[in-house]
C-alpha cells in the first residue's frame, strides 16, 4: 500500500489542485482502504483498489463542498519549481494550463493511464465508466494536449 | 480528423484515429487491430509523427504530476526515488 502513496498523491493534487485538499484526500482514502482491507478482492490490484476509492471520495467530497475544489490553480506552484531555471518554469507553466484546460474527466483518465500506470480497465473502475469511454476520453486529451504543445506557448497579447 | 494525416486523405492508408493509435501505444489494442495499426505506422511518416505527439503528451503529463507532487512535497524526492514516511531510500541509507 506504501508503494502507491506518491501516485495517491500525485493524483490526489490533480484532482484538487489544493495541497492541503489532496493530503486530506490521500489520508481519508487509507483510512478507508485500512478499514475496509477485507472488502478486497483480488482480482485487481491493490494499487488499483486504492484509485477507485481516492476517485469515488473525490467525488463524494466535490457534491458536499459548496465552494467546488479545482478552482484554485496550482500554476504559480509550479512556476517556483525550478527557481534557478526559468525556461523550464515558463514550458512547465504552459503544460499546467493545457494540462487544466481539459475537462476533468479527461484529465483524470490521462493521469490515470499515462501518468500512474492503470491499465484500462482499472480505469475505467477506478472512474466508473466503460473502457470504451476511458479509451475516446485518454485520445481526445492526448490529442488536445499535443495540439497545444505543438502550436508553442500562447504569448500574452501586449497592446 | 480530416486534414490530420496526409496518407487519411488521400486515400492511401486504411482509417486510423487518435483512438486506435492511443490504445496501440497502450499495448490495449484488440488483437486484430494492432498489425494494422504497426503497419501504418511504420508505413506512413504523418502516423508515427502522430504517435511521437501522443508520446510526447504522455511525457508532458509525468512531469506535471511531479512538478504537482514536487511543489507539494519538496522533500519527498530522493535522488529520483521515492521516500516513504520519511525514512531513508536505501536500506541502511
Amino acid at each position: 500500500m506504501e508503494a502507491a502513496i506518491p501516485g495517491l498523491r500525485r493524483y490526489a493534487l490533480a484532482l484538487t489542485r489544493d495541497a492541503d485538499a489532496a493530503d486530506d484526500l490521500v489520508q481519508d482514502c487509507l483510512e478507508r482502504a485500512l478499514t475496509r482491507r477485507r472488502l478486497w478482492r483480488p482480482t485487481g490490484t491493490v494499487k488499483s483498489w486504492l484509485f477507485i476509492i481516492l476517485h469515488n471520495q473525490f467525488i463524494s467530497d466535490r457534491r458536499r463542498m459548496s465552494r467546488r475544489a479545482g478552482d484554485v490553480p496550482m500554476q504559480d506552484a509550479l512556476e517556483q519549481s525550478a527557481p534557478d531555471n526559468p525556461m523550464a518554469n515558463v514550458a512547465l507553466a504552459e503544460t499546467a494550463r493545457a494540462i487544466e484546460a481539459l475537462s476533468l474527466e479527461q484529465r483524470t483518465t490521462l493521469l490515470l493511464v499515462a501518468v500512474e500506470g492503470l491499465t484500462y480497465a482499472e480505469a475505467a473502475s477506478a472512474t466508473g465508466v466503460p473502457v470504451g469511454t476511458i479509451m475516446s476520453r485518454l485520445a481526445r486529451a492526448r490529442r488536445a494536449l499535443a495540439d497545444r504543445m505543438e502550436a508553442g506557448p500562447r504569448l500574452a497579447r501586449v497592446k | 480528423m480530416s486534414g490530420r494525416y496526409d496518407q487519411l486523405k488521400n486515400g492511401e492508408a486504411p482509417f486510423i484515429d487518435d483512438i486506435d493509435l492511443s490504445a496501440y501505444l497502450d499495448g490495449e489494442a484488440q488483437p486484430e487491430d494492432r498489425r494494422r495499426i504497426a503497419d501504418a505506422i511504420e508505413g506512413a511518416p504523418g502516423f508515427a509523427h502522430q504517435a511521437q505527439l501522443l508520446r510526447d503528451a504522455d511525457t508532458k503529463a509525468r512531469q506535471y504530476g511531479d512538478a504537482l507532487l514536487a511543489s507539494a512535497h519538496p522533500h519527498a524526492f530522493v535522488s529520483g526515488g521515492w521516500r516513504l514516511n520519511g525514512g531513508p531510500s536505501v536500506p541502511g541509507g
